[in-house]
């Protein structure tokens, strides 16, 4: 069953008088609880594509359902409940918020949603992934693999049906990449999520159910 | 230098360029407004001491001159030396027909008058040419309430005077701030037929003394001196002497000035805080400059650049809003302050504006600028955060920025210890409200509040590189100072103005002659206590001889006198009284059954107040020798008083000592009343009594009160009108707060966002944050300026101290409503950044 699908979207954009096509015509389906990765060369798109899958950004043209509802054209504030609670996102950088603590940063979108358990639910998922004894530490205050452990309690808290990562292994070393991607994946696995993930690396993408190759912003055929 | 750089910074930061701009413009306009009006004040009322004196020696005494004095004054006339006497009194004069009558001050001047300035008349003919005998020359305020105009008659005590002309402005009182009626100036050659002056009469003798070799002077003075009435009859030269509108003005100026450099101070942190911020933005660009191998002393002498150009716009937009200031000056000020001070575009003012603004603006800019040094490009490619170097060299700009302005303390106040105390009570008030606020934040970041929002915005306030305890610092110390003023303002109208019973009397009757006070009472009725007043000293208690002392210089009176010294405290002049009974209800006996004893004792009785146990332990039976206007009489202790009515009682005087009548009923003396009268009957009372008694001077409380609060109030105008520069301080603190924070708040807005948050939250705690800071700024002032009113009101003012409650809620809500739309109006582009921009950007980097 798709969870997620695109008709024909592209997406262009204009630096002073220079046009440029950064997707064009992509058009897919993604199936409920698969690993989906979307890989390509730098420029071939593939973070655009999941800006635009995510509703961070808008396309030029073309459709972007979730879940069957139409988020092409929502606001802003449209998109928070979307975000709060269907999605969660894992980035590259982390972007913990520097001024709250890790368990602070793993309630914030239970407690956006009012969940009173927030901080058992948050405490349980620390715990999970071996952090609870650093559950007061602020992100300054954390090593790159912690902050993105952090960062997947957090987008797992709302237990969201997808979660979008953007290349979440690029900023750590193997052994601490290595590590990420199995609990991301183990945590995928144990919550039926499904998980699309931008990834330049080949020996992650053979993990994933599916490959979505991208190459000039265009989907390459031959991977899909 | 790399021109184009330069322009490619300040073109590329439009926000924080404007601030820095404005907080330098600030302290321009500042400076250059307050030395305007301080030259303009000094130009017009202040400049020569001579002309405040008009003379170079003037003697000054309360009673006429004792024989010593007035036979050296005529051997100094027969030397040569051109002498004026002044005499100065109020009196009622009224329409020579019709029932008007007007309370005025006289001055009557002898021939000479003034040796220095000039008293300058409407029609601009010379004084001394139109002041002759029979005529008269007026304040305008006397005609306009009069009715009358030059060449009227009014009646003068015995006199039917001509006004000749209007005086405009006299030398020796350059201001009548509160004075009791209009002037008018009589020639002396009609004292005499005036017949005012009676014994005992309320009379300022003044004798000026023109002393044409200024070296002559001192041992002139000197020689004056020594045969001068010591504590009775004073001796200043132009050189000693400091009138008390000199002073007046000149602690005016120096709180305004003090106020001044509080605001630079101020202005002085918002340059600082917006530079930081401009620098921030630049983090990336320096740290590419430094990869490529731009050297430390190449990067600060470009953004020191940077500075300079931005300093000097704000430079030439603080002259330039300084002089429009100053050219407005006479539309804000002219009914606030005396007619003669003409407000002049001071040229002084913005040189030294100028100079004092580029220093404040070199030593706040040199901190931030010398902080770049440290910048190393890997700080800024691995996202590190960059260590604040601390060297000798920032330790050393602290502490010439700290002498900089104790030496501008020291610059306007010409005096070590009020230099000290002020330094330290600026320093003790920003470390009070800075411990205060550290404290308050230490408590706020322990506190775990329940709702999501405010929990946010509680953090938000210890972001990094937030000028939270900046901005409290800031706002708290500016807003105490102005709600202070306030609350002294208002302690004192409600004190003197509001106060004043309606039952209180409303007519004080002075310079009352023994013969007259049957037909003053018929009057003011006889419920009225007529209270006798004659001039004594005490010269010996018992076997303790009390020695006369004098006022030490600069001292007025013996009011605030605590020395525990008898002669100290009993040497004084005291106003003795006679009377033959116990005043009811506000005085009882504590030693002695009866006021005075039944049996004959062969001396004179007196009783005593209780207070001056203090001074001594006087008992029954005591003998005090007094001297009375140089007649020597003792007394016996007959029985001691306590006062019981309170001390701010309207009634009339409580005095310290009270004979029998028959002890001192034929003693020289004056004698005062009150009178409690409707208000639409005391000009018709007035007219009638003075046309009965021309000598009496009316006093209508009503009237004084009226104008002792017009000029408190018009010294709170201005002085508010100078604060308000240190809240606009305030203001560009939050804004390059806001700046310096920009990337912080853009970061947690775009985060908030794309987990889910709504902008409505992101709105709820970016307000939330500013209602935090507005509280604690608000609540630390509100703390700070009731405790220095009160402490100001009840000990410095002696008064009873009412908090205001209803202003202190408007104070909290105007500080919350500045603070979070001046915060929020800055952060409304954060609030509209979509978070896929930011987090390209990020990626990008």
């Amino acid at each position: 069953m798709s969870i997620l699908s695109t008709q024909a979207i592209t997406k262009t954009y204009t630096i002073g008088d220079r046009t440029m096509n950064v997707l064009q015509d992509v058009s897919i389906d993604i199936t409920a609880g698969q690993f989906v990765a979307i890989i390509g060369s730098s420029g071939s798109g593939k973070s655009t594509l999941l800006s635009l899958l995510s509703g961070l950004d808008y396309p030029t043209t073309g459709r972007i359902l979730v879940e069957g509802q139409d988020i092409t054209e929502l606001s802003e504030d449209e998109l928070a409940p979307l975000r709060n609670q269907t999605i969660g996102f894992v980035f590259q950088s982390f972007h913990l918020v520097p001024s709250l603590n890790a368990l602070e940063n793993i309630m914030f979108p239970a407690e956006l949603q009012g969940n009173s358990n927030a901080q058992q639910t948050a405490e349980a998922l620390l715990n999970r992934v071996g952090l609870l004894d650093r559950a007061d530490n602020f992100p300054h205050q954390l090593s790159g693999g912690e902050k993105q452990r952090v960062a997947i309690c957090r987008a797992l808290i709302n237990e969201p049906k997808i979660i979008f990562a953007d290349e979440p292994t690029g900023n750590l070393d193997t052994q601490n990449g290595r590590a990420i991607l199995d609990l991301l994946l183990t945590l995928q696995k144990e919550r039926k999520t499904t998980l699309v993930m931008v990834t330049h690396d080949p020996a992650i993408a053979k993990l994933a159910d599916r490959i979505i190759e991208l190459s000039d912003g265009k989907v390459v055929p031959n991977n899909e | 230098m790399h021109y184009r750089f330069i322009y490619r910074q300040i073109a590329s930061s439009a926000k924080q360029t404007a601030v820095f701009i404005a907080c330098v413009a600030l302290s321009l306009v500042t400076l250059i407004s307050l030395g305007g009006f301080g030259e303009s004040v000094n130009n017009s009322l202040l400049r020569d001491a001579r002309i405040l004196l008009a003379g170079d020696i003037v003697i000054e005494s309360r009673f006429p001159y004792r024989d010593p004095l007035t036979a050296e004054l005529d051997s100094l006339e027969q030397e040569g030396y051109n002498l004026a006497n002044i005499y100065e009194f109020a009196s009622v004069v009224r329409l020579d027909e019709g029932e008007e009558t007007l309370l005025s001050e006289l001055k009557v001047v002898e021939s000479g008058y003034p040796f220095y300035g000039e008293v300058n008349l409407a029609s601009g003919r010379p004084f001394g040419d139109v002041l002759q005998s029979g005529e008269i020359i007026v304040a305008q305020n006397l005609l306009d309430r009069l009715q009358v105009e030059i060449g009227d008659q009014i009646k003068v005590g015995q006199l039917t005077m001509t006004i000749a002309d209007i005086v405009i402005s006299e030398p020796d009182q350059p201001v009548d701030f509160f004075s009791l009626g209009p002037r008018i100036f009589i020639s002396a050659d009609d004292l005499e037929a005036l017949d005012l002056i009676k014994p005992g009469s309320l009379v300022s003798y003044r004798t000026l003394i023109y002393v044409p070799n200024e070296s002559d002077l001192e041992p002139l003075a000197e020689r004056l001196d020594t045969v001068a009435e010591v504590r009775q009859e004073r001796v200043e030269t132009f050189r000693t002497n400091q009138s008390a509108v000199q002073r007046f003005f000149e602690d005016l100026l120096s709180f305004l000035n003090l106020i001044g450099i509080f605001t630079l101070m101020l202005a002085g942190i918002g340059i600082q805080s917006s530079l930081t911020a401009f620098l921030k933005e630049r983090e990336n660009t320096i740290a590419i400059m430094r990869t490529f191998g731009a050297t430390s002393s190449f990067v600060i002498r470009q953004f020191f650049a940077v500075a300079a150009m931005l300093g000097l716009i704000g430079i030439i937009l603080g002259i330039i809003l300084g002089l429009a200031l100053q050219a407005v000056f006479p539309f804000i000020f002219a009914q606030f302050l005396p007619p003669q001070v003409e407000f002049i575009l001071s040229r002084r003012a913005i040189t030294e504006g100028v100079a004092l603004g580029v220093f404040v603006v070199l030593a706040f800019t040199f901190l931030p600028i010398y902080q770049v040094q440290e910048l190393k490009p890997i700080y800024i490619l691995r996202k590190e955060s960059i260590p604040l170097p601390r060297g000798w060299l920032y330790y050393s700009a602290i502490a010439v920025i700290l002498i900089f302005f104790a030496g501008m303390v020291y610059w306007y106040l010409r005096n070590p210890e009020r230099t000290a105390y002020f330094a330290g009570g600026v320093v003790g008030l920003i470390a009070l409200t800075g411990l205060l606020t550290q404290l308050i934040l230490w408590w706020l970041r322990r506190y775990k509040l329940k709702p999501l929002a405010m929990r946010q915005a509680l953090r938000g306030l210890f972001r990094p590189r937030n000028s939270t305890s900046a901005i409290i610092i800031t706002l708290a110390t500016s807003l105490a100072v102005l709600f202070t003023i306030y609350l002294i303002e208002r302690n004192l109208d409600a004190n003197f103005v509001a106060a004043y019973p309606e039952d209180a009397p409303n007519l004080f009757i002075l310079d009352i002659q023994p013969d007259q006070v049957s037909g003053v009472r018929e009057f003011v009725g006889d419920e009225e206590e007529f209270v006798p007043i004659i001039n004594g000293r005490i010269k010996q208690i018992n076997d303790l001889v009390i020695e006369r002392v004098d006022l030490a210089p600069g001292e007025d009176s013996f009011d605030d006198d605590e020395s525990e010294d008898p002669n100290r405290r009993l040497g004084r002049g005291f106003a003795l009284t006679y009377r033959d009974f116990v005043r009811e209800n506000e005085e009882e006996l504590v030693a002695g059954d009866t006021l005075f004893l039944h049996t004959e004792t062969g001396r004179a009785q007196v009783s005593v107040i209780e207070d001056l146990q203090e001074s001594y332990p006087f008992a029954i039976g005591d003998i005090i020798i007094f001297d009375i206007q140089g007649v020597p009489l003792e007394a016996e202790v007959s029985s001691i008083r306590r006062y019981t009515a309170p001390e701010d009682g309207f009634g009339p005087p409580s005095l310290e000592f009270v004979f029998r009548p028959a002890d001192l009923a034929n003693a020289p003396q004056t004698i005062i009343t009150t009178a409690n009268i409707q208000p639409d009957q005391v000009a018709n009372l007035q007219n009638e009594m003075i046309a009965a008694f021309p000598n009496l001077t009316i006093i209508d409380i009503s009237a004084a009160i009226d104008t002792l609060a017009e000029l408190v109030g018009n010294i709170t105008i201005i002085i508010r009108f100078f604060t308000i520069f240190s809240i606009f301080a305030g203001v560009l603190i939050i804004i390059s707060s806001v700046l310096a924070t920009r990337f912080a708040r853009i970061q947690e807005a775009v985060y908030f966002k794309v987990l889910g948050a709504k902008r409505r939250f992101v709105l709820r705690v970016f307000t939330l944050e500013n209602v935090f800071i507005g509280l604690v700024s608000a609540f630390l002032a509100l703390g700070l300026s009731q405790l220095a009113g009160w402490l100001l009101v009840t000990r410095v003012f002696e008064l009873d101290y009412v908090p205001y409650l209803g202003s202190s809620v408007l104070l909290v809500l105007f500080t919350v409503g500045l603070v979070t739309s001046v915060g929020l109006l800055a952060s409304i582009s954060i609030l509209n950044k979509k978070p896929i921009v930011f987090l390209r950007e990020q990626s990008n980097e």
